[in-house]
């Protein structure tokens, strides 16, 4: 990587404007892994969810970055930022979609959640009426002693 | 949006099944399922607690790889970027751990319930009762014949024990028939929200490793230079760091038997101890996580 930290980063092109995510971008994203002699990600099926596609960009970043710092020095300087803005990408992409997939799931665990609550609130009323049955019994006894307590006192 | 949960007819069968038990087998299945439930909850908090790090320390990994190629108004931009983005991942790491929270809160109700003292106490407080009325009678109305003898007075007693130990078997059937459906989407959330995070995790770990073997492992020994002194460590740190992302594979397959468990249970033919296993792979995960960070460390170390 020594080459690529002594180059000037002024010179650099900003990024392009970043492709749809459901493209997945995957053609150019394999023309640069063939440049660079590296594995090609397998054909992959079209997507059908944000997990798939999760997926596939995982093993894809995966594949990138399966390279030692040798390979990645023994690269030209356009290959290696070719290699680190695409990494870049498929980087950002992942991170968009792990917080989509969380997102959904606590989405639809907030659908159920009142649900839930109820059935909590509900256990907890038995158990409030299984503790009450004891107590009107407790009072019953205690009424009746305090009751005798006083007749025996007027005695 | 409802997710996919089938209260199937075994199920149904299941808690009549359950139903039919005796009070004291009823309270302790209920016993049982509620300890799991509520540890099994506990295990996930500790996991979403275990992905935190990782996952932060993976995004700066990338910042760091990608910023030499970066003018310094773009590190800006980016470093902000990844800052937002991570900030929207944690807080939503945060929810999940309080959604598992509010799915322990039932489990521990649910416990208060089957083991409530209260037949204990009714039967005491009934025996108490009856002495209250037999002196009552005595004092009042100063008859002699007593209305409970201390005998009848005991078996007064242990009678209200049982009344009421019914009362709360009946009470803790009523509650499992009424929330089979919900606590059973609940657990099919929990998998995958365990199936979510091990499968983030193993992404950061296969990477770490991969870098390992190409670095420390390979590199060194295919170069035409002397193998430094530390790679025979090297090597066995990520032999053993491989095990550790097997693992995590592992306990998602086992993950998804839960909701086939959790049927099973309400069968009856289905005792805990097979959702006991369950937890301890949850645990083996965050233990993973642990060892491999110390694994991680260990290589440092010897750098």
């Amino acid at each position: 990587m020594k080459k690529a930290r002594t180059r000037k980063t002024t010179d650099v092109a900003p990024p392009a404007p970043r492709t749809p995510l459901t493209d997945l971008h995957l053609a150019p994203h394999r023309v640069v892994m063939d440049r660079l002699g590296l594995a090609t990600p397998t054909a992959t099926p079209a997507p059908s969810s944000v997990t798939e596609l999760l997926q596939t960009l995982r093993a894809t970043y995966r594949q990138l970055l399966d390279v030692s710092d040798d390979d990645i020095k023994a690269m030209n300087d356009a290959d290696r930022t070719a290699w680190l803005r695409f990494g870049d990408e498929l980087f950002q992409d992942i991170r968009v979609l792990e917080i989509n997939e969380l997102e959904q799931l606590n989405a639809e665990f907030a659908a159920r959640l009142p649900e839930l609550e109820g059935a909590t609130a509900q256990l907890s009323k038995s158990f409030a009426t299984l503790n009450n049955v004891v107590a009107a019994v407790k009072a019953a006894a205690q009424f009746l002693k305090i009751v005798t307590d006083i007749v025996s006192l007027l005695r | 949006m409802r997710y996919r949960y089938t209260a199937s007819a075994g199920a149904l069968a299941g808690i009549l099944m359950l139903g039919a038990c005796a009070p004291t087998a009823t309270l302790k299945r209920g016993h049982d399922l509620a300890v799991a439930g509520t540890a099994y909850s506990e295990s996930i908090v500790a996991l979403v607690d275990a992905t935190v790090d990782p996952t932060i320390d993976l995004d700066s990994d990338q910042l760091v790889r990608v910023r030499p190629i970066l003018s310094s108004a773009e590190r800006r931009v980016r470093l902000e970027g990844a800052n937002d983005q991570l900030k929207k991942e944690i807080a939503q790491f945060g929810q999940l751990k309080r959604n598992n929270q509010l799915i322990k809160a039932y489990f521990q109700q649910l416990q208060a319930l089957a083991d409530s003292d209260a037949p204990k106490n009714a039967g005491a407080a009934l025996k108490d009762l009856s002495a209250a009325i037999t002196s009552a009678n005595k004092t009042l109305r100063g008859s002699t014949h007593e209305v409970f003898t201390p005998a009848q007075q005991d078996y007064l007693g242990t009678l209200g024990e049982l009344v009421v130990k019914n009362v709360q078997a009946v009470e803790l059937r009523t509650a499992l028939e009424r929330d089979k459906g919900i606590i059973g989407e609940q657990l099919v959330w929990q998998q995958r929200v365990v199936e979510s995070l091990t499968k983030t995790l193993k992404r950061i770990y296969e990477i770490k490793d991969d870098s390992m073997k190409n670095n420390e492992v390979f590199a060194p020994y295919v170069r035409n230079e002397g193998l430094p002194g530390s790679w025979k460590e090297d090597r066995k740190v990520w032999l053993k760091a491989s095990f550790h992302i097997e693992a995590l594979g592992q306990t998602t397959d086992a993950a998804q038997q839960l909701q086939a468990l959790w049927l099973q249970f309400l069968r009856g033919d289905q005792d805990l101890a097979s959702l006991d296993s369950l937890l301890d792979d949850i645990q083996a995960i965050t233990s993973a996580v642990a060892g491999f960070d110390q694994a991680e460390r260990a290589r440092k170390g010897t750098q």
